[in-house]
């Protein structure tokens, strides 16, 4: 589910998911860090095993493969914010070490692997409820919706975008995320029931803290946060003024499309 | 010269080149040469390991695939073609800047560019605990055959004890590391923006600004 680079030709829509992704990710991290630093160690260990994971392609159906997520699993041991900011920590590595997903759409991948799966989830999970039946029908219905969800951003972006026809595209993308998210689900579910009978302080409770040693929560604890998200506001509000200019001259996407299908009748 | 500037520096230019090479007008076949221009000499520039970057080449050409397919089906092949054109060069770029950054540079980096705390620590945690995980999945596998275990190498049970015995091992790792006085602070203090980077920031951005003028203007 990984959007490349150059693959979305309309500047503005590639800026305004960006923005929209860079924005959740900003809030994410300020909650985070208004939290404290105490779970930096298990946030980063979830985010490598996530990692790690999702560089297992399976096959889904004849010609297609898919990967897992890890939103789920994420959301449900961390919460939701360290979730997206463990989530936008794997794109963030993947982009810029192994060129897997692109720089210039971290955001847009963000938004569609990061933070719609993690507040999928979460919301599942508040309805229904925190016990562990609740929490494995959670993994289940929230990381099939966070698939699906991610799954109708991506086709938004290459419709929009790329001049991709809608049809194929969303049927393509919904079909692969659903089953992928199904057998994604069933696992998450799996190893959160293990997680929960081993190590229950590790599973992430409204209300309280993962565990986490309080030795380690001296440095960052008292940093203004607000400052950051309106930094990091004004340099996207920046960068989506400077490039407007080279917003392409092409005909819109929609436009190529209608003129395919005109040339078509 | 990329090798030598900081790893501040190596990032805002890969998002500077990247960011001009994913934006060019598709239309112009000028632009996409001036990008094959530019890429051939970042790679000079840069000298990878050629079967490193085959590797990681790879896996993104069958995503850019997968991302056109729907653009083929439709009968777009030319556009298609573009499009996989473009996103493979903007791939080599990123993959080249790639190869000049360690792993344990990119949190410091990313302090040092101002990226929220709690983020960059959550990336050097990351980066750590992948061969940690490594290490334990090795043994944990180990101990299950030597007890004669049978079924699937990795059950849910398994997964919980690797998370489980991982973050014990990252938590002792980050109580040592700051007991003994290493901070994010002094790592990010080494990868910020330094007055000699300079030259190789106006060379990126002199770089995009040709590619962009290629396609326009031609």
């Amino acid at each position: 589910m990984h959007l490349a680079d150059g693959v979305v030709n309309q500047v503005p829509v590639v800026l305004s998911l960006n923005l929209l992704g860079a924005c959740a990710v900003g809030v994410a991290a300020s909650s985070a860090l208004r939290q404290g630093t105490k779970a930096a160690a298990w946030t980063g260990t979830l985010a490598a095993f996530v990692l790690a994971a999702q560089a297992l392609n399976l096959p889904v159906l004849p010609g297609a493969s898919a990967h897992v997520i890890g939103g789920g699993l994420l959301a449900l041991a961390l919460g939701p914010a360290r979730a997206i900011v463990a989530g936008f920590a794997v794109l963030l590595v993947q982009a810029l070490l192994w060129g897997d997903g692109g720089m210039t759409v971290l955001g847009v991948n963000a938004l569609n692997m990061a933070v719609l799966p993690a507040l999928s989830v979460h919301a599942c999970r508040r309805l229904f409820g925190e016990s562990p039946r609740g929490l494995a029908l959670a993994a289940v219905f929230g990381v099939v919706l966070g698939n699906l969800l991610g799954a109708c951003s991506l086709a938004l972006a290459l419709v929009t975008g790329a001049g991709a026809p809608s049809g194929i595209t969303v049927a393509w993308l919904l079909g692969v995320q659903a089953i992928a998210g199904l057998a994604e689900g069933a696992l998450t579910a799996l190893a959160v029931r293990s997680l929960l009978e081993r190590a229950p302080a590790l599973v992430y409770r409204r209300g309280r803290e993962s565990a986490a040693p309080p030795s380690l929560d001296s440095q960052l604890e008292n940093r203004p946060t607000h400052g950051n998200a309106l930094r990091f506001a004004l340099i996207a509000v920046g960068i989506v003024i400077a490039l407007l200019p080279l917003a392409s001259a092409s005909p819109d996407a929609l436009a190529v499309v209608l003129a395919h299908l005109r040339v078509a009748r | 010269m990329i090798g030598r500037a900081s790893p501040a520096a190596r990032l805002v230019c890969a998002l500077v080149i990247v960011t001009a090479l994913a934006t060019l007008p598709l239309a112009v076949p000028a632009g996409l040469l001036g990008a094959l221009v530019v890429v051939i000499a970042l790679l000079g520039s840069v000298r990878p390991h050629w079967g490193v970057l085959g590797k990681r080449l790879l896996p993104a050409l069958l995503m850019i695939a997968a991302l056109v397919t729907p653009l083929l089906l439709s009968g777009s092949g030319a556009r298609a073609a573009a499009v996989f054109a473009r996103a493979t060069l903007a791939v080599l770029a990123a993959l080249a800047f790639a190869e000049t950054l360690r792993p344990e540079e990119l949190g410091a980096a990313l302090r040092a560019l101002r990226f929220p705390p709690a983020l960059a620590e959550v990336v050097t945690t990351l980066l750590r605990q992948l061969e940690a995980l490594g290490g334990e999945a090795r043994s944990i596998g180990l101990a299950r055959r030597l007890r004669g275990a049978h079924g699937p190498a990795f059950s849910a049970d398994a997964v919980a004890t690797l998370l489980i015995r991982a973050h014990d091992r990252a938590e002792r790792a980050q109580l040592a590391q700051r007991l003994r006085g290493f901070g994010a602070e002094t790592a990010s203090q080494k990868a910020r923006l330094r007055r000699s980077d300079g030259a190789l920031l106006a060379l990126s951005g002199l770089a995009a600004a040709f590619l962009h003028a290629s396609a326009r203007f031609s």
